[in-house]
């Protein structure tokens, strides 16, 4: 979420698209129905609203509770939703008008000195005026690829290479703006396209279209005063509108782009970084947002660092925070005596293989030498000038100049292979700029929030400790012990398997035999296993999976979550802490022992005698044994002692909701280990955090002058684990509850603040401080192909590009995608009842091959997942949840009250289709999709258990009340054979190619047949 | 004793059911009763949809609490003193069941039907079944706005009952002492649909022209009465009159949920209009349902 729960009270028009908060997201909808109280409505609880009720608009393939409850409800296709919302762009641009119109303008023109793009020298000046809000005024380059990039002189000279060239305004005619490619690439979206390929009307898109013209920045404000945009979201002319999206958006091939379209639209329209605004992901679990930060995923570290790789040095360059190297230290105005170690150009080599011409750029042989330029060969070398103190005094634009101007060098340029007589210069400049810089030092010191919580957590993961004053090279020795490499993605991990590329596996809390898609692939992986454990509550579907002969099994009894301690970050980023209730039942365990008890047997196997040889290195190595260093001395565990009673802490006790004051207690067990786990986590990173995103989520009591919301001084933190305080007092009415657990990043109940957000009623500079946190200080509406850091701007981090490319059979990027894969652009899923659409707009590809989102063997692109076409599969199928049972279903169907009420699995049906295939309200029916039937011609495709059958159930009334619409079947997933209710697996019959940048699989929509039994 | 009173917003019900189970957890009642939306023989409150195939508004099915209640008068079991096994509580506003005198198989007729579930009103509230975990024994089970661990802190001292936890602010307690313990239906509902409060102060709460429910004709689009409403600020209510042994999506129950002007003006005169009891017909839908199959 951007924002959360609670400021989903804010809004003026709630959109709910691809999620079904009433079913699946029960307590959401309390923060829905307080937006939609009509001004002067009371709830219960004595709040009043002043606002117009909110409009509840929900937009769904399938008429749900949710939609029920809605204003308006819409029908689409599933897998359409970019198709819609680029509609609605194109049709916003185009029927914008009037004060909305002068507002939205000056929202996309808007530009000012404070989120300036600052300079590289580490000062935090304000050199260059930026856009403040959006990427709306730069300018694309001609491949399309990126930002057109340029090297500007701040105040005082200082250089800032690589900055995006912004436009005039926001439209200028001629200029390819991001807003004038972005109104091209929507162009094509008109009213009646979109509607075709959604299946819904004209009048739909521009409905929805105009409620957000009606409830968004643009139309925030008094009658009277037209242009006095109001962020007070108490006042009654306060207009925004919120999306609410979950697996409906992400699970597609193209999930990514839907999310991307929602954040674009958002963007746009000004409803980013405001209360009552952003785009709010509602998570499946109340933790699973704090399992992300926490990467649990295979390409991440914690705090949404990339894996490592390469040198520390490197790899920190490229996290947000200071850059340790590059332009920073080529400014050529520096004038750092302690820093000219930095500055040295050593014989810069640039040009590639084969070219004549090298530029090389010389560090000062002496102090207070001038510019100078010569040609040795076919390189052309150039000595950088330097004031009396050594220091570099070239600009970027002198030493181009000074090449230029040198008639030997000039006449090298123009005799050499770069026709256009730019690119080697440009290099040489751009060289100079970029510089090379080996030694990092800032690395090691610097306090840049994810670099500094890297280097604690280097120190606390494989040193054991941060507070001892490691020196640079035990760093670098730390470092080394880090995996470098990706693991593999959750669903080529099983045809790896499969194919005995992973012998062994640990399934903690999961159960992927329910779960992942296609589910023929996933037994086949599982049964091919030498070592399967799993940690579990139950004993379910993964852990009872077939397995060949002579392979281990193992089922480790994990306790329930009221019997473990511990913090949970909810979606609105919120951590809350839940103390243990009750201790572990029976022989279960918590997961904090599991895991400490499992990193004792491999310590006792073995596997971590890499960390005891590099320890041994540094200053301070193992003692006694690699584990009591990393695991049990940490967290307060002596080995054989009982885990129950043996660690204790003495820290904060909170024992009701509500300002009650905070005592101390002596903390024990898990309560204890948790705890101490906690403060490594959320101490701040200057002094010995770990986890950057939770920086200050530990602090001692109290309010500080840096904390947010800065100003909000009407209560104080009494706690220290600010997870565990729980005062339900609000700021400014603003139903931001600060002091209400502790969210990332630094308490921001809502992230992007635009400067907008109101504070105490009025806007102030301490709010537009806050600023976007992003490399652009602005928000993004184009996306570049650049990877890595990004070479401009004080507050680094990476970009993360999305790396996907519409494609159609003929393997070509059709002509409607004018800004492919930069803008979000409609896709076809995988299988697709609309083969005629995938011709004109593709299907999704990760730029390679036609379809190559389908899973294969690490080891080469052969995939064994077979596709349906409607001719044999005419019914598009689509996977839903209910509110009585929770995921892969251990933790449900394992509950007497909710296989109660809800014992079977079912499907939906509407009754056209019904009648058509002689259907009826109750009958037992088998779908069949191309996973459950058609082996593929090598035959490594098993064929799946079709399972005992789904009820069906249909649908009665006319077509807009029934649950899905004609061509759709909906279809639980949460079932499989173990527990107290069983039924046939959903997954057996879905489709497992995935996105192309997050691989999660196409759940919503593939192709089926529909059978009675 | 204030009589206390429910309130639900028919508005925001979504049929999540947590008051099912929370009633269930919070009396130690089993969960054995397997089938799509079938309501368990001993089940004291439960979700009906009011249209087709669950497709809402959602109402809450549970006993009334009326206060001249005809299962209690037609309870034919009674103690030495007169005081039937099923009686309206004056200290819990409540009917409530003694469980030492019910006795279901003295009282079953030739038909197999209870007394007390024939004579209801509203819906056949009065469950026969075997009721609590570790209970093997026939016993009628009812709600009984959880007496004894709902409302004040004097209404729930001394019971030896668990007191339950309330979602009221210190303030609202204050001015509404019954608000300190909510029944577990109501505290537990994610979307805040109900409302726990005095039977007065609801009655003036739904009547308050600024909370919604009372239209600018003056119809106030509440039914109910004695301590069980509904309210519904964009559907016109007709009064429940369901039997929640019956799955809606089988037999819907209630035809009345009509919206629009025409079906108001048609509707109307066979709502109360401004008042606050509402009396069902069921015996003659019933006899309309045999016709029409229950379809509407």
């Amino acid at each position: 979420m951007t924002n959360n729960w609670t400021d989903i009270g804010n809004s003026t028009c709630v959109i709910v698209m691809g999620a079904n908060p009433v079913e699946n997201h029960p307590a959401s909808i309390a923060h829905v129905n307080r937006a939609r109280m009509a001004p002067g409505h009371k709830l219960p609880g004595g709040q009043t609203s002043n606002k117009p009720a909110a409009k509840l608009i929900v937009i769904d393939p399938r008429k749900t509770r949710t939609a029920l409850q809605a204003d308006q409800y819409i029908r689409i296709r599933p897998g359409t939703d970019i198709a819609f919302i680029n509609g609605m762009i194109n049709y916003i641009i185009n029927n914008i008008s009037g004060a909305k119109k002068t507002n939205w303008e000056t929202w996309l023109n808007y530009s000012d000195a404070v989120r300036g793009l600052e300079a590289d020298d580490g000062t935090g000046a304000s050199n260059v005026t930026g856009s403040k809000y959006t990427d709306a005024r730069f300018v694309v380059n001609a491949a399309q690829t990126d930002y057109k990039r340029t090297v500007k002189f701040g105040s005082g000279s200082k250089l800032i290479s690589n900055v995006p060239e912004f436009a005039a305004s926001y439209n200028a005619a001629g200029i390819d703006t991001v807003f004038n490619k972005l109104a091209a690439h929507v162009a094509p979206y008109t009213t009646a396209v979109s509607a075709d390929i959604c299946g819904c009307t004209e009048q739909e898109i521009a409905d929805v279209a105009n409620a957000m013209m009606e409830n968004s920045r643009c139309a925030s404000y008094a009658s009277g005063s037209p242009t006095t945009i109001i962020s007070d979201p108490t006042n009654a002319n306060y207009r925004a509108t919120t999306f609410m999206y979950a697996m409906g958006q992400t699970q597609h091939t193209y999930g990514s782009q839907n999310v991307k379209s929602l954040a674009t639209l958002q963007l746009l329209t000004g409803n980013t970084g405001r209360a009552g605004g952003g785009i709010n992901a509602l998570r499946g679990i109340h933790n699973v947002q704090g399992s992300t930060d926490m990467g649990l995923l295979y390409h991440l570290i914690p705090g949404y660092s990339a894996n490592p790789s390469g040198s520390f040095g490197d790899y920190v360059n490229g996290l947000y925070g200071v850059r340790t190297s590059g332009a920073a230290y080529a400014n050529v105005n520096q004038d750092s005596a302690a820093s000219n170690s930095d500055l040295y150009f050593s014989s810069k080599a640039i040009g590639t293989a084969g070219n004549a011409i090298t530029v090389s750029l010389s560090n000062p042989a002496a102090a207070s030498q001038a510019l100078s330029v010569g040609v040795v060969g076919n390189a052309i070398t150039v000595n950088l000038a330097t004031d009396a103190g050594s220091a570099l005094i070239s600009t970027a634009a002198q030493v181009k100049t000074a090449i230029e101007g040198f008639s030997a060098a000039n006449a090298l340029i123009n005799a050499g292979v770069e026709g256009d007589g730019s690119g080697v210069v440009d290099a040489a400049v751009a060289a100079l700029v970029g510089g090379v810089n080996a030694t990092h030092a800032g690395a090691y010191t610097g306090t840049g929030l994810q670099q500094a919580g890297f280097r604690n957590m280097t120190k606390r993961f494989f040193g054991g400790d941060n507070s001892v004053a490691w020196t640079n090279a035990d760093v670098d020795a730390l470092y080394s012990c880090w995996p470098k490499t990706n693991g593999r993605d959750h669903i080529g991990m099983f045809r790896d398997m499969a194919a005995g590329v992973v012998k062994g596996t640990v399934v903690w809390g999961q159960n992927p035999a329910v779960t992942e898609p296609n589910q023929s692939a996933v037994r086949a992986g599982l049964e091919a296993l030498d070592v399967l454990v799993c940690v579990d509550m139950f004993e379910n579907e993964t852990a009872g999976s077939a397995r060949k002969a002579d392979s281990f099994t193992y089922l480790f009894p994990a306790c329930s979550h009221v019997e473990e301690a511990g913090s949970a970050t909810n979606s609105g980023r919120v951590l809350q802490w839940r103390y243990q209730a009750i201790k572990p039942q029976g022989d279960s365990k918590t997961d904090v022992e599991l895991l400490l008890r499992f990193a004792k047997a491999c310590d006792l196997a073995g596997a971590f005698s890499h960390i005891t040889t590099v320890l041994a290195t540094t200053s301070s190595p193992v003692a006694t044994n690699v584990w009591d260093k990393l695991y049990g001395t940490p967290y307060g565990w002596t080995w054989g002692t009982s885990f129950n009673t043996g660690p204790s802490v003495t820290g904060d006790y909170v024992s009701q909701p509500g300002n009650v004051e905070a005592t101390t207690a002596t903390l024990t067990g898990c309560e204890a280990v948790s705890e101490r786990v906690y403060r490594e986590m959320g101490t701040n990173v200057t002094t010995s955090g770990a986890m950057w995103l939770y920086t200050n989520a530990y602090a001692a009591p109290g309010n500080s002058a840096t904390q947010y919301p800065s100003g909000y001084t009407a209560e104080v933190w009494t706690v220290s684990n600010r997870s565990k305080s729980r005062k339900t007092s609000d700021a400014w009415g603003t139903l931001s509850f600060p002091r209400w657990g502790y969210a990332w990043l630094v308490n921001r109940r809502v992230l992007y603040n635009n400067g907008d957000i109101h504070q105490s009623g009025t806007t102030t500079a301490s709010d537009q401080a806050d600023g976007y946190q992003g490399p652009d200080q602005c928000g993004r509406l184009f996306v570049s192909t650049k990877t890595g850091t990004i070479d401009y701007g004080r507050n680094y981090r990476s970009i993360h590009r999305l790396a996907d490319m519409p494609k159609n059979a003929a393997g070509i990027t059709p002509s409607n995608h004018k800004t492919a894969g930069r803008f979000p652009g409609h896709t076809e899923p995988y299988e697709t009842p609309r083969e005629d659409l995938v011709v004109t707009w593709g299907k999704n590809t990760r730029g390679g091959v036609y379809q190559d989102l389908l899973p294969s063997v690490s080891t080469g692109y052969i995939t064994t997942t077979p596709l349906g076409t409607v001719a044999n599969y005419p019914l598009v199928l689509t996977t839903i949840r209910c509110v009585e049972h929770f995921q892969g279903g251990p933790i449900t169907r394992n509950n007497p009250y909710n296989v109660e009420l809800e014992p079977e699995p079912w499907i939906e049906l509407n009754s056209i289709d019904a009648r058509t295939f002689g259907i009826v309200d109750g009958d037992l029916v088998k779908i069949v999709t191309a996973r459950t039937e058609g082996a593929t011609a090598g035959g490594a495709h098993l064929l799946a258990n079709p399972g005992a059958g789904w009820r069906a159930r249909v649908g009665v009334g006319q077509m807009i009340n029934q649950r899905v619409g004609q061509g759709v079947v909906g279809i639980p997933w949460h079932w499989g054979d173990k527990g107290l209710s069983t039924g046939s697996r959903a997954n057996d019959l879905c489709i497992d190619a995935n996105d192309a940048n997050t691989t999660i699989p196409e759940y919503k929509a593939c192709l089926c047949r529909i059978e009675k039994m | 004793m204030t009589v206390m009173a429910i309130l639900q917003d028919v508005d925001k019900c979504m049929r999540c059911n947590g008051c099912v189970v929370a009633c269930k957890r919070e009396w130690n009642l089993r969960a054995e009763t397997i089938g799509v939306h079938n309501v368990a023989y001993d089940q004291r409150v439960t979700i009906k949809s009011q249209k087709r195939v669950d497709m809402g508004p959602f109402i809450r099915f549970s006993c009334w609490h009326c206060t001249d209640a005809p299962c209690a008068r037609a309870c034919p079991i009674k103690d030495a003193n007169g005081k039937a096994a099923l009686s309206w509580n004056s200290t819990t506003g409540a009917v409530a069941v003694d469980p030492n005198l019910c006795d279901p198989a003295a009282c079953k007729d030739r038909f197999g039907q209870y007394p007390c579930q024939v004579n209801c009103q509203r819906g056949g509230y009065p469950k026969i079944g075997k009721p609590y975990i570790g209970d093997e024994s026939v016993l009628m089970n009812k709600c009984i706005l959880c007496a004894g661990r709902a409302g004040s802190d004097a209404d729930v001292a001394g019971s030896g009952l668990p007191p339950l936890q309330t979602r009221a602010t210190a303030a609202e307690i204050a001015a509404s002492p019954g608000r300190a313990h909510e029944p577990a239906c109501v505290s537990t509902c994610p979307a805040k649909a109900m409302m726990w409060d005095s039977r007065a102060n609801i009655v003036a709460y739904v009547q308050d022209p600024a909370n919604g429910y009372k239209f600018t004709d003056g119809t106030v689009n509440v039914i109910g009465g004695d301590s069980m409403f509904w309210a519904s600020r964009k559907t016109l209510l007709a009064p429940p009159k369901a039997d929640p042994f019956i799955e809606d999506h089988v037999a819907p129950m209630v035809g009345g949920m009509l919206t629009g002007a025409l079906a108001k003006a048609v509707v109307l005169p066979t709502l109360v209009v401004g008042g606050l009891m509402a009396i069902s017909s069921r015996r003659a839908k019933n006899e309309a349902d045999a016709v029409t199959g229950g379809e509407v």
